[in-house]
């Protein structure tokens, strides 16, 4: 079980690091942290399969990731134009559909950031010159525009689902 | 999902229960290679927003990261389009196939061959290991097998020059084989087996995790053919058969009756017959003239056309006491007579 309590202590570590970092931002009133996180089926005593979510740090080619940035108003005043810009993480493959936030606008980007748009205008010029929509693995950056303010003292996520490639 | 599906509930939970549970996630093992093993992968989110109508400096956050796993993904495959066909007895006939390394870091894999793998199909024969080696490593300075020469191929030693591939990689490997004394055309079959040379991790269940073992230092996870990887390559004995009989065929003594006595003339005949699939290359028959006879000049007929005892254009002569026919490339069936006459001394 070694593993498993170094996995808790890492676990700890990056939490705390987070915490560190949000200290350091203290500038500000907003602190956000990334974890990353996988789906298990663990079947039950009664035979159901359940999805379970656990964090990760390791894994193979083909991996399904999931990603969840949790950004909380930690200052004393209602924060508002909130915006997050995720970057497709590197040798990662963005899974359609997969992106949720709450109370968000979210739009993505095939330019490296440059432009943003819905899934369905985004569009990728062939070889040829001819234009067609971009696949989801294409996507480069993923933001989220938070819509109204956020209170102090609450919180709110937003994510998405990446494949290692 | 897809290995979990075939284990029986219990050997989950108990596969759940070990250290590496974490490394049984993942979602399918497929034959791509993908992203190297040691990649860090790294998600980051950066926040801007306004406080009272104050844009504030925006926030990254720390980063998620998830460490590329070694998954190990050895992919074995008999090249030849089909059986090759061997001579009954025959030596050193080579089976070719390839090693591809289909996981996504640097792997050593060690080979092993099986005769005759089990079941033995009814009515196959079990090959042997070749004369002059059994296994040999392509060593890409000459496409297909060399057994020696400048570009001769390298003779396999497990554990001295086991194939250790790059991901993606790629390694021909000759079997060779000796053939029995078995019937034409049949098959015998070779297996040729490769296995992860990481500890532990050969015939390991999917999804075993090998800490520390993987390149780059992650872990090393078995992939779903357990890190091994097996093919077979067929012999089948050549459907070519060749049959020479020697008879003779009159004996005219100097009475005018058969007596085999000296002075009678032997009329021999060597009928030849090839049978089966395919063909000769080069058939030469030689007969030495036995012995107290000597031979009637310019007595040698091939299926009924007369031939000249000169060595010459015709494919047939007499010369250092030997009749010989060189008949060329045959193809099956054929059936030939060659005749000649001696004299008894």
């Amino acid at each position: 079980m070694r593993i498993v309590n170094l996995l808790l202590t890492t676990t700890v570590l990056t939490l705390l690091s987070g915490f560190s970092s949000g200290a350091q931002a203290a500038g500000g009133t907003i602190k956000v942290t990334s974890i990353a996180e996988v789906e298990v089926t663990v079947t039950a005593k009664d035979g159901k399969k359940i999805l379970h979510r656990t964090p990760v740090e390791k894994a193979i080619p083909g991996t399904e990731v999931i990603y969840t940035n949790t950004f909380e108003n930690v200052g004393k005043q209602a924060a508002s134009n909130i915006v997050i810009n995720n970057p497709i993480p590197n040798a990662s493959e963005y899974k359609a559909g997969s992106a949720f936030g709450r109370d968000c606008e979210i739009l993505f980007s095939v330019d490296g950031g440059k432009k943003f748009g819905l899934a369905e205008d985004l569009k990728i010029k062939d070889a040829g010159g001819m234009e067609r929509t971009a696949l989801a693995r294409e996507y480069t950056h993923i933001r989220w525009t938070y819509k109204g303010q956020l209170a102090a003292g609450k919180s709110s996520e937003v994510g998405f689902r990446a494949t290692i490639k | 999902m897809q290995f979990f599906s075939r284990l029986k509930p219990r050997s989950l939970i108990r596969l759940l229960g070990v250290s590496a549970c974490l490394l049984l996630i993942a979602p399918q093992f497929g034959w791509a290679v993908g992203t190297p093993a040691g990649t860090t992968i790294s998600n980051t989110a950066k926040v801007s927003y306004t406080i009272g109508g104050a844009a504030q400096p925006p926030i990254t956050s720390t980063p998620a990261l998830v460490k590329v796993d070694e998954l190990i993904q050895p992919i074995l495959t008999w090249q030849d389009a089909a059986a090759v066909a061997v001579s009954t007895p025959g030596i050193n006939d080579v089976l070719q196939f390839l090693l591809t390394n289909g996981g996504n870091g640097q792997e050593a894999f060690g080979m092993t061959r099986t005769n005759g793998p089990l079941p033995l199909p009814t009515g196959n024969y079990t090959p042997l290991n070749g004369s002059i080696g059994t296994l040999y490593l392509e060593n890409g300075l000459q496409p297909g097998f060399q057994a020696t020469g400048p570009n001769a191929d390298t003779a396999y030693a497990p554990g001295v020059n086991d194939p250790n591939l790059a991901a993606g990689a790629g390694q021909i490997i000759y079997v060779i084989s000796d053939t029995p004394n078995v019937a034409i055309n049949i098959h015998g079959d070779v297996l040729l087996s490769a296995a992860s040379l990481t500890p532990g991790a050969a015939g390991a269940a999917p999804g075993t995790s090998l800490a520390g073992l993987g390149q780059g230092g992650g872990f090393a996870v078995v992939g779903a053919t357990r890190a091994k990887a097996s093919a077979t390559g067929s012999y089948i004995t050549s459907g070519l058969g060749l049959v020479v009989n020697k008879t003779v065929a009159s004996v005219l003594d100097p009475k005018g009756t058969a007596v085999p006595m000296p002075g009678a003339v032997v009329t021999y005949q060597i009928a030849v017959m090839l049978h089966g699939v395919g063909g000769a290359t080069n058939l030469v028959i030689t007969d030495p003239l036995p012995a107290n006879t000597t031979y009637v000049p310019g007595s040698i007929i091939v299926s009924g056309v007369a031939k000249t005892d000169a060595t010459d254009s015709d494919n047939a002569q007499f010369a250092a006491n030997t009749v010989s026919v060189s008949l060329g490339n045959v193809a099956s069936p054929a059936n030939i007579v060659i005749t000649f006459r001696a004299t008894i001394n």
